[in-house]
């Protein structure tokens, strides 16, 4: 089953064809990071604008690599969380192209792709190769717009902690603003981290004393902002230290919750790890080591998968079709997560 | 119309969220409350406490829009939009994400960085201007107009 992957939520639109959920025919995405630059992070109508010029080309060079809109199956899209405007330019398309051709049409929850990641990959030599499912597991969505805490399952995805306030994404975001640095700031500040001392500056982690797995990250950025008042914003090696220094605290406020997790959840066989920060290196060495400890398989994607992609989207939306979830030319986006503790939303094998 | 002015101190979150809940109690539809302060002056936090106000679930997460600009509650006796000016470039993009929509609806509006675009808002929105003190206490600088009565007997109570 070849199934079509629309994904517009936020910075990208893409657009992929996965084969029976695993194997990625063609994967194509257009950022628009280049065009955001300049303003330090998403402008909503001007994502929703560029959506409207690249979708179409976008679409045809991810079709042209199986041969046309004849070789899909089933058409998948991304309908929520996200931009309103931005998601509504991938369901108008996803609805167009189901409608025209008869195929059926699977709506797509954000946050439970990208948990999909690490299960699609390339039969290419070379290429990474998709992991097997592997349930349960506790999933780590890291991003610019999320840090959730899941258990993934048969039974479905369950939110386990999250952040009470920012995002791990937009805590990096925020710090680079305040420090003067680029977008996106997760990349700068990694950078400039790896050669800093880690040790140097002591900043908060969030909610480490209380009980439960939520997360907080503003009392960090309130730290920074008044670390800078105090002290100016530094150069050279006194700023790769302060990056390393902040990159700890965010990275140690998701590892003290992620390791209580895993302490009580000892039924589980993986950790996986997904989102934009996964790119984040001392996350990627911290995850490695909690799954060493806890005799875990790690999975985390390829960046190019941890991203907003469509690939992820169509891996998700194969499932969904096989148990016959499909959704009427009706389908409307939403902006809000509805992420709750009360009731769980179906995994991809769930039933 | 007249503006009545208010100054409340707030010296820890709890007391940040137990402003906002008492103001999403009192808050009746359509109400809009417009946040302005620097970064960590508390915004999401109050946001948090005027969900709670509106009966929203203390498990549901009310968490910073600064990334997808719009999150909206629907469980609670209204709903909360809650919106994040902070990468609006230009006031015409409000339009996009539907913000008079927003505010001209039955639910309670809430927009972090609202003195990015002032001019936006209606002229009975209660204005919330948070300055942390050397002490890392927080002043609510609010603004709220005489005909909001059941706000105003709420915080002349304070």
């Amino acid at each position: 089953m070849k199934v079509l992957g629309i994904e517009t939520s936020c910075d990208e639109n893409a657009v992929a064809v996965v084969e029976d959920g695993r194997w990625i025919l063609s994967n194509v995405v257009s950022s628009q990071i280049e065009l955001h630059g300049p303003y330090g992070g998403v402008v909503p109508e001007l994502a929703s604008r560029h959506h409207m010029v690249t979708m179409l080309p976008v679409l045809d060079e991810a079709l042209q690599a199986v041969g046309g809109l004849d070789a899909i199956d089933v058409v998948a899209v991304t309908n929520g969380p996200g931009l309103v405007g931005s998601l509504l330019v991938g369901v108008q398309t996803a609805k167009t192209l189901a409608w025209a051709t008869g195929k059926p049409l699977v709506a797509v929850n954000h946050l439970h792709a990208h948990l999909y990641a690490p299960f699609i990959g390339w039969k290419e030599e070379g290429r990474y190769s998709p992991a097997d499912i592997l349930y349960p597991n506790i999933s780590l969505l890291v991003s610019g717009g999320h840090t959730i805490i899941f258990r993934s399952s048969e039974e479905g995805m369950q939110v386990l902690g999250a952040t009470r306030d920012d995002a791990a994404g937009e805590a990096f975001d925020k710090a680079a603003k305040l420090l003067g640095l680029g977008y996106p700031g997760g990349k700068v500040i990694d950078e400039l981290a790896e050669k800093g001392d880690p040790n140097a500056i002591r900043f908060p982690r969030g909610m480490k004393g209380k009980p439960g797995f939520d997360m907080s990250f503003s009392g960090l950025k309130t730290a920074l902002s008044q670390w800078i008042e105090s002290n100016g914003v530094p150069g050279d090696q006194a700023l790769r230290d302060l990056a390393a220094s902040y990159r700890a605290a965010v990275i140690d406020t998701i590892i003290i919750k992620l390791r209580r997790v895993l302490e009580r959840q000892t039924d589980v066989r993986a950790l996986v790890v997904a989102g934009g920060v996964a790119a984040n290196r001392e996350l990627r060495r911290r995850a490695s080591e909690l799954a060493r400890e806890f005799s875990l398989e790690l999975m985390i994607p390829p960046i190019s998968l941890c991203t907003d992609n469509a690939a992820m989207v169509a891996g998700m939306g194969y499932h969904l079709a096989r148990q016959e979830e499909f959704s009427g030319l009706d389908l409307n986006a939403y902006a809000t997560s509805l992420i709750s503790r009360r009731g769980g939303q179906g995994g991809p094998v769930s039933r | 119309m007249e503006v009545r002015k208010f100054e409340i101190r707030c010296s820890t979150v709890e007391d940040t969220h137990a402003l906002g809940k008492k103001m999403g109690q009192a808050a009746a539809p359509g109400t809009v409350m417009a946040l302005a302060g620097p970064l960590g002056a508390g915004k999401t936090h109050f946001t948090q406490g005027v969900a709670l106000g509106l009966g929203i679930p203390e498990d549901e997460y009310v968490v910073s829009p600064t990334f997808v600009v719009v999150m909206e509650h629907h469980s609670g006796r209204m709903p909360l939009y809650h919106v994040d000016l902070y990468r609006l470039e230009e006031a015409e993009e409000a339009g996009e994400i539907g913000l008079q929509d927003m505010m001209a609806s039955e639910g309670v509006t809430v927009v972090e960085w609202a003195d990015r675009f002032p001019e936006l808002f209606p002229t009975d929105t209660i204005w919330i201007h948070i300055t942390i003190n050397p002490d890392m206490t927080r002043i609510f600088h609010i603004e709220v107009s005489e005909g909001n009565s059941n706000l105003l007997k709420i915080l002349d109570n304070l």
